[in-house]
């Protein structure tokens, strides 16, 4: 859904082939996953109301000050993929979908699912301890608001620091260690 | 909104239609709900471009542009389905099933007609003439159904669209087939008492089958000696029976649901195999034995042993396999049970 990151001049091509080619394959499957990150994340501020397509798109935008390029008509493949996304007789739908006509047009609204909101979480929590460990290395920096969420120490899942009664990952089953414990030992 | 700003939607959606994968254009309803999405989505955009309800055609234009390319976006459609080599891993269990299903029928067909018809007195001549030609028909087949299976994997295909049973719930319930169990448990306990009783009155029943078959081929009657048999053959179909009968009876255990019981009873079976193997060769070194019950060319009676040896292999090798399939079911149940 998202093709690139917004230039200055929509038609500049990277000269070199073969590096033209590398870069499109490598940005291509990193940025594949990072929408299906943003589109879940769009949907879940919607909340049980969800959002219809072209709204989620605008949101998109916004909240990226409309810096990168985006493929509008393959939202819905890949919306339908994350309704319905099956593997080896394994399913999951990470969103659920109604529909309504509003001012004489047909709207599909997404919703996130239980089992999408429990993905969701860690996706976000994955994605931002995995730019937290590169940061380093890469030469920016992370500030996790750790005071908010806290990390499952196992599989990176991210639970808000709200519930704090939460006792187990809900993806991977850990026994979370909240920080006032770890304070404790 | 005018006849011809319609018409700009209308073709644009068309194009989509038209390059969507096969599986998902042979269900209206869906497609329709494809559709009827973006083209919600090219009015929402195209009003928004025009800054009014009513837009012109360039914002049209602009909003058909935003969306993109329509046959990128029916490809989109496709991309379903774990690559593996050409055939996508969903595909790849129906694919080597419909290969080996071919290979199965090819070979047997051919081996058979060159060992019975063609060249039955020279045995080895038969198999090897069998393998050379059931080679390359199989080799053309093969590249037949490969470049089918291809083609689906690119389309996005899944095993449902197919026609295929659903993979999730069969591969919960797969080791339990109740009926199955109850048909082989009660024909082994009943041909397994009949081959201890009676054991002359079966073989005679084998020789009139026999003979019917080859009647209904046009070949020339077996005269048999039906008035008796020797201890040793009859000492033979004895221990064949027991173990059919113990067979049988396991199998009819097996109705019971219990996982780790049925890991128990495939254990049994998989004794019994491997005393059916026993058998097979034990006849392979007294063929005397099998021209007792059929007096036939020994390259014929041979090939038959030959073709039992590997059955019983087959179904060794088959009890092992689902031996481990369920030991790891109850591994992950137990896992599943403990997170």
């Amino acid at each position: 859904m998202i093709s690139n990151i917004k230039g200055s001049d929509s038609t500049a091509l990277i000269e070199s082939k073969s590096h033209r080619k590398f870069l499109e394959n490598f940005e291509s499957d990193l940025l594949r996953g990072i929408g299906k990150v943003c589109v879940l994340k769009i949907i879940k501020n919607h909340g049980k109301e969800g959002v219809y397509g072209w709204q989620l798109l605008k949101d998109f935008k916004d909240l990226t000050n409309d810096k990168l390029i985006i493929k509008e008509g393959t939202l819905y493949p890949l919306l339908r993929n994350l309704e319905k996304w099956e593997s080896k007789g394994n399913r999951l739908s990470l969103i659920k979908s109604y529909r309504v006509v509003e001012k004489d047009r047909p709207r599909k609204y997404y919703h996130l699912t239980e089992e999408g909101e429990k993905i969701l979480s860690h996706l976000e929590g994955f994605f931002l301890k995995l730019l937290e460990a590169i940061s380093g290395i890469n030469d920016f920096q992370i500030i996790l608001k750790e005071e908010k969420y806290i990390f499952c120490q196992n599989c990176k899942t991210r639970i808000e620091y709200s519930d704090s009664d939460i006792q187990f990952c809900e993806i991977c089953g850990f026994k979370l260690i909240h920080e006032d414990q770890e304070n404790k030992k | 909104m005018t006849t011809e700003n319609e018409k700009l939607v209308n073709n644009f959606l068309e194009e989509i239609k038209k390059n969507l994968p096969e599986w998902l254009k042979s269900n209206e309803t869906k497609v329709e709900d494809i559709l009827l999405e973006i083209n919600s989505h090219l009015w929402d955009s195209a009003q928004e471009i025009a800054g009014s309800d009513d837009p012109d055609r360039n914002s049209i234009q602009e909003a058909i542009n935003r969306l993109g390319n329509p046959k990128e976006i029916a490809k989109s459609y496709k991309n379903r389905g774990t690559p593996k080599y050409f055939v996508s891993e969903e595909l790849w269990p129906i694919y080597t099933q419909v290969i080996g299903f071919i290979v199965a029928i090819i070979f047997t067909v051919i081996v058979i007609t060159q060992v019975v018809l063609i060249e039955p007195n020279n045995l080895l001549q038969a198999l090897t003439n069998g393998l050379t030609l059931s080679f390359s028909s199989v080799s053309i087949f093969i590249v037949i159904v490969t470049a089918i299976f291809v083609g689906l994997s690119h389309e996005g295909y899944f095993p449902k669209d197919l026609g295929a049973k659903d993979e999730a719930k069969e591969s919960k319930t797969n080791f339990y087939k109740p009926n199955e169990f109850l048909f082989n448990g009660l024909f082994g306990v009943l041909f397994g008492l009949l081959l201890i009783v009676m054991p002359l009155d079966m073989i005679n029943l084998f020789r009139i089958i026999v003979n019917w078959i080859i009647g209904f081929l046009g070949g020339t009657l077996m005269v048999f000696n039906s008035a008796s048999i020797s201890l040793e053959l009859q000492t033979l179909l004895t221990i064949v029976g027991i173990f059919a009968v113990i067979t049988g009876v396991t199998n009819l255990l097996k109705i019971t649901k219990d996982i780790r019981f049925h890991l128990t009873m495939n254990v049994i079976l998989m004794i019994t195999g491997i005393v059916d193997l026993g058998i097979s060769f034990y006849i392979v070194a007294n063929l005397h034995l099998l021209s007792e019950v059929l007096p036939i060319a020994e390259n014929i009676l041979l090939f038959l042993c030959v073709i039992g040896i590997i059955g019983a292999i087959v179904e060794i090798f088959k009890t092992i396999s689902t031996n481990i399939k369920l030991y790891g079911f109850l591994e992950e149940k137990k896992i599943s049970s403990t997170a």
